[in-house]
This record gives C-alpha cells, sequence and structure tokens, in this order.
C-alpha cells in the first residue's frame, strides 16, 4: 500500500530577511536549522501523534508539509505525487486541513458561524447551492443545535468552537486533518468529547490525522503512531503501544515519566529530567539529548547518533537505545530513582 | 506570622449587566500551617474566584456574603490599607502565566527587591543577599547573573521559578499557586511540582494549590476540595477523594482524565451535559441535570453536606454515610 504522505529528510530554516534586519546586520548571521533530516510516513486513515516540548519544532514540521512554510531540503510527496511548486502545494492543502492551536482565536470575530462553516468551500469553489443548509447539516454532524448558524465566535464556549473548528476542516472532505493542540484549554470532560468526535468521524470519513500535542495523556488514546521531536529532530517513532509500555529513547521515557499520575498513592520521588531544552541557536555537539540525558556517556558528547530502524516499525536516536531487560534500561531507571546522578547531569549542564 | 484559614459560608457574586452570577456559593474551606491544599474542577467551577477572594484581589462588581477568617482577622470586613498591607507580607499569589508576573522592563533583582519593600529594617544590600539565598532554594543556579536578566531573558520554567521565589521572600503565611503549572511544559511541570514539594519541607505556612489537572493536585496536596458551579462538592483527604470518592461528580471527574487508563480506550470517558447557568438560581442540586444517580428530592432540595469521617465531606442526597 503506498502512504498517503512521505516526507524524507525535510529541512527548515529560519533566516533574517527583513529590510530593516539587513540594513541593522550587514552580515548575516548563519541561518538557524529548526528541522533537521525529519523523515516520516503516514499511512491511508492512520492518525500520527506529534509529540515534544515546546520549541522542538512540531509546528514548523506541520507547517512546512503543508508549504505554509519553505523546507531548505528534503522531498514531500502525497497521493504517490512528488510536490515540488507551489501549484503542487496548493493542491495538497486543497486535500488537507489543517486545525489551529487556539479554537475561538481561529474563527474570524466578525463572521457567523454559518458563513465560516462554508467559507472553505466557497474558497475552493465548491459553493454549495444553500450555505445555510449546508451549515445547519455540517452542525448537526458534530452535535450542535442548528441555531448556532447565526451565532458570532465569542458566544461559543471552547468546547464549543472547537466543534465548529472540526466541522470546518472537514467540510471539504480532506484526505489529511493536521490538528495542533487540538485540545489544548479544554476541561478534560470536554477534551474526551472532541476526541471522540474526530475519532467517530474519521472511522466514517476515513482520512489520516497528524495530531500534534504535548499531552502524553491523551495522545495514547488517539494514536496508532508516535513520532517523538526533540529540538527539529525526530528521536523516536514507532507504535504507539510499544512506545509507550517500552519506550527505546531516554527523552521518550523521561516525557512518559514525567507526566503527573492522578493517583496519590504513586508520587513521584524526583522528577525525571533535569534542565530545560537547548536553544537552536546553541545546539549541543554529539547527541543534542546529551546535556539533558540521565545516561549519557562520553560517546553521545562527541559524536551524533544516526537514527537507526529497530524492527516493529521502530526508529530511534540514540546510541544507547534502552532495550527491555539491557543495561541502558536498567541504568536509566537507576539513574531517575537517585538524586545524585542527577545532580551530576545537572552540574554538566551548567558547564 | 502563621495562622489558620477557615472560610465559612463563602458566597460570591458578580452584578453584571446581564444579571447577578453566583459564583461561589455557599463554600466552606479550612486550612492549617503546614498543609497543602488542593482546590480542583473544571473551568467556570469558581476555584479562581475562590482564590482571588482568599488574596482580597476581587473586582468592584463582586459581592461577598460570608467569612474568611485568616489568623483571627476577617478579611471580607477589612478595610482597604489593612487588607493591602496583609497582601504584602501575609499572603502571596503565584499566577498561572509566569510571562506577565513580571514587568518587562526592568531587571529581575530590582524587582525581587520591590517585593520586600515592607522590610524597612534591612537594606539593599541586604535584600540582594536574601535575594540570592532564595534564588538558590528554588534551584537558580548563578543568582547574580539571574538578577541583571530582564524578563525575556529567562525561559517560561525559569520565571516560574523566581516568581515562587518572589512570593517566598514576602514570609508569607498564606502561598497561593493558581495554576502554577498550566503555561509549563510536563518536564518543567514534573520539576515545579518537586520544587514545590520540597520547598514544604521548610516552609511552614498554608499552600493552596489551584488546578484543573487532577495529576497535579494528586502529586502535590494533603487534603482536596472538589468544586463545580460555585460550590464544594466534595472535600476530604487526598487519598480519599482519589480512591474514595463520594460524590457523583467527583467519581465523574476521576473517571474522565485519560492518564487513569494504561490501556488504549476507543472511547474516551466523558460527562455528557454542561455546566448550568450561574445567572439563574438552581432549586436542588446543581449537578442533578448530569448526574447519573439523581434523585426526586435531588431537583427540589439544596443537599446537605454528608459527613463521611476523617473530614470526608460530600454534598450529595444520594450519598449515604
Amino acid at each position: 500500500m503506498t502512504p498517503l504522505l512521505s516526507i524524507e529528510e525535510i529541512s527548515a530554516n529560519f533566516s533574517r530577511t527583513g529590510l530593516i534586519d539587513r540594513l541593522l546586520n550587514p552580515s548575516p548571521l548563519p541561518p538557524v536549522n529548526i528541522l533537521d533530516g525529519v523523515s516520516l510516513t503516514l499511512m491511508q486513515g492512520e492518525t500520527l501523534g506529534l509529540v515534544g516540548e515546546s520549541g522542538s519544532g512540531k509546528t514548523t514540521l506541520a507547517r512546512t508539509i503543508l508549504g505554509l512554510m519553505p523546507a531548505a531540503a528534503g522531498r514531500i510527496v502525497f497521493e504517490g505525487r512528488p510536490i515540488v511548486s507551489q501549484a503542487d502545494f496548493s493542491a495538497l492543502r486543497r486535500r488537507s486541513a489543517m486545525m489551529f492551536q487556539d479554537p475561538v482565536g481561529s474563527l474570524s470575530p466578525r463572521l457567523r458561524i454559518g458563513t465560516l462553516l462554508t467559507e472553505p468551500l466557497v474558497v475552493q469553489g465548491k459553493a454549495p447551492p444553500d450555505r445555510r443548509a449546508a451549515a445547519k447539516a455540517m452542525l448537526a454532524q458534530v452535535g450542535l443545535p442548528a441555531a448556532f448558524v447565526d451565532r458570532y465566535p465569542h458566544e461559543l464556549s471552547g468546547g464549543q468552537a472547537r466543534r465548529v473548528g472540526v466541522a470546518r476542516a472537514l467540510s471539504t472532505r480532506p484526505r489529511l486533518l493536521v490538528a495542533d493542540e487540538p485540545t489544548a484549554g479544554l476541561d478534560v470532560s470536554v477534551q474526551g468529547d472532541v476526541l471522540n468526535l474526530i475519532g467517530e468521524l474519521k472511522r466514517e470519513l476515513a482520512f489520516a490525522a497528524i495530531i500534534i500535542t504535548h499531552n502524553l495523556a491523551m495522545i495514547r488514546h488517539v494514536s496508532d503512531r508516535l513520532a517523538i521531536m526533540y529540538l527539529g529532530r525526530l528521536v523516536e517513532t514507532g507504535p504507539t503501544q510499544a512506545v509507550f509500555s517500552a519506550p527505546m529513547h531516554p527523552y521518550t521515557a523521561t516525557l512518559i515519566e514525567s507526566e503527573p499520575v492522578p493517583d496519590p498513592r504513586r508520587r513521584s520521588r524526583h522528577p525525571a529530567i533535569s534542565g530545560e531544552i537547548p536553544s537552536v541557536f546553541r545546539r549541543p555537539s554529539g547527541c543534542e539529548f546529551h546535556t539533558r540525558c540521565p545516561i549519557a556517556r562520553d560517546r553521545c558528547r562527541r559524536e551524533a547518533p544516526a537514527y537507526s530502524t529497530m524492527g516493529d516499525g521502530r526508529q530511534v536516536r540514540c546510541h544507547f537505545p534502552l532495550m527491555p531487560g539491557g543495561q541502558e534500561r536498567e541504568a536509566f531507571s537507576r539513574a531517575s530513582a537517585t538524586p545524585g546522578e542527577r545532580n551530576d547531569a545537572m552540574e554538566y549542564r551548567q558547564a | 506570622m502563621t495562622g489558620s484559614l477557615a472560610a465559612h459560608d463563602l458566597s460570591v457574586r458578580y452584578m453584571t449587566r446581564h444579571g447577578s452570577v453566583e459564583a461561589l456559593r455557599h463554600v466552606d474551606l479550612e486550612a492549617h500551617p503546614g498543609e497543602v491544599i488542593g482546590i480542583v474542577g473544571e473551568s467556570g467551577c469558581g476555584k479562581s474566584t475562590l482564590v482571588t477572594a482568599m488574596a482580597s484581589l476581587l473586582p468592584d462588581n463582586a459581592r461577598l456574603q460570608g467569612s474568611i477568617v485568616y489568623g483571627g482577622v476577617d478579611l471580607a470586613t477589612l478595610d482597604a490599607d489593612r487588607r493591602r498591607q496583609l497582601r504584602g507580607n501575609e499572603i502571596a499569589l503565584v499566577g498561572q502565566d509566569p510571562m506577565t508576573a513580571f514587568n518587562p522592563v526592568l531587571t529581575i533583582g530590582d524587582q525581587l527587591i520591590d517585593f520586600q519593600h515592607h522590610r524597612r529594617d534591612l537594606s539593599r544590600a541586604d535584600k540582594r543577599a536574601r535575594i540570592a539565598v532564595m534564588l538558590e532554594r528554588v534551584g537558580i543556579a548563578d543568582a547574580g547573573r539571574r538578577m541583571a536578566s530582564y524578563p525575556h531573558e529567562l525561559s517560561g520554567g525559569m520565571r516560574q521559578r523566581i516568581a515562587i521565589a518572589a512570593a517566598l521572600l514576602t514570609d508569607p503565611g498564606l502561598l497561593i499557586a493558581d495554576e502554577p503549572t498550566t503555561a509549563l511544559d510536563v518536564t518543567m511541570e514534573a520539576q515545579i511540582i518537586h520544587l514545590l514539594r520540597e520547598l514544604r519541607q521548610t516552609y511552614n505556612g498554608i499552600i493552596i494549590v489551584v488546578s484543573h489537572h487532577l495529576g497535579v493536585i494528586a502529586e502535590l496536596c494533603d487534603r482536596v476540595y472538589v468544586m463545580y458551579a460555585g460550590e464544594a462538592v466534595e472535600s476530604g483527604e487526598v487519598n480519599a477523594i482519589f480512591h474514595a470518592a463520594r460524590h457523583p461528580y467527583t467519581q465523574a471527574l476521576l473517571a474522565c482524565d485519560p492518564a487513569r487508563f494504561p490501556q488504549k480506550l476507543d472511547r474516551l470517558p466523558t460527562i455528557p451535559g454542561s455546566l448550568p447557568s450561574l445567572t439563574e438560581p438552581v432549586a436542588g442540586c446543581l449537578y442533578a441535570a448530569r448526574c447519573d444517580r439523581v434523585l426526586p428530592q435531588c431537583r427540589t432540595t439544596r443537599p446537605p453536606c454528608v459527613d463521611l469521617g476523617a473530614g470526608h465531606v460530600a454534598r450529595c442526597h444520594a450519598v449515604i454515610p
């Protein structure tokens, strides 16, 4: 089966291009690479969870895939066709939809819900004969009352606005849905509602989805595969259940351990990770995670690890991946249990 | 000074153009020095109004009934001047957004000195020395350099650490942390939880943690108040709330948290229905319309507080002690 989307070795740079910047800095700074060698495939109907801390490049990757940001290098293939020119990207965007982070903020405050819902169809030249009726049908599909067609976005709660966002994104029957933090800012009971809705519509309309999030507890239930990013690189990919039950990259393992558990009898004794994500302006040498890794060794500081395939559809970028029963795994659990070693890692970071 | 805090029959209404909004209804709350109290609930449950009332920061259109007694003084009847002094010396608030907690045009050091303005007995150098000690205590190395930094030069996690340091510099008897980790990444969240837990070993006042995140409450608190539509529907020891919850809302809220299920679920659990309107008075139980154990009297009579022993209280008709 050919994948719906495959991206190969995508890189993206930020460079200073504004006039004032160029006048103020006649000798330009070297461009900062914010995505580096990202390769991913997405099958028809699959849900991929894209996970990482803020600043890891998740949103940038999504924007690059949809052509909202230029890629510096790499190849994108969508439905078997390479995407090269702007016209190709326009065609890709007609077959895909993006849901942006802020549910209310991504709806224009001056348009009524009915207009907002049918706008994508009008833009694509597929305006329905009766826009009002079409909008009401869409509202029914996402479980909102038909009377909402005359409302304005500010009259909606966060959960309702998110439902409108889902209806609007799916109005053009996309093959690919990119959802950037679809449940950020929603209450836990409403979050389940929105995700169940996306799941139901996904079964009905059979589109593939990329869900960008830092909410591990949620993504575990809604994704088939996970891709974990750190400083603009993928550090681990694999089937969701396999990654959660046995993470191979120490970063994945620390993310999972950091999640607060809603059980006072299982309180964590030590934070699983020290320090903060480094800046892309000053990438660490060797493996970029070594500054925070509890089991980093000399080799990690010198040599960047390759992105290696581990079988069972898993890939990991680490010299010493945590294999079940392996000594790295043991060292990792020891390091995350003793505060002494943690301080060593902290001192190293500050040096 | 460290004193106990007790809110008794506390109600807050906001007068708006569209009528009066009942943000808080007859809340009873108690906290003693050395305790970490959690307040948990979804948006619109009144948790922010409750902490704003405790910090005496309610806006002008708020009408307060009942009492909030802290260290023997009723904050509700205090005049503005005394209240302001109390806020500076006794009650400190750590907000959700570490970006807006500081003035962007002053250095961290200058702002932390200003936080100690009530300490007339200390010189500027003494204050700087106190700051250095406090920054170290919240896990910030290289205090001298950090004091010369502006807020935008620091990461979110570091700013939140400094906000906690700023709050502790005033030696408060009551420290209120309103969603202290919501704006942070999960790795930073774990570190801030750990920091607050370490601080309580040496801090002997009251800490109140407000969060919608059940995990944060479970990690940090000794006792928990669960709020719904302005009412404290259940309260008790953290273990009782998380392992033996009796109120149907608490049970539903806990059941919704995807973090409780290690295996993949096809459908995430939700709470059907929506919050009752806060502008219209409700005759019976506020949760009746969404409750799966609703009884006839739930729609007509306000449920009583049922005492379940060991400080565990649930406001529900269906709960039998």
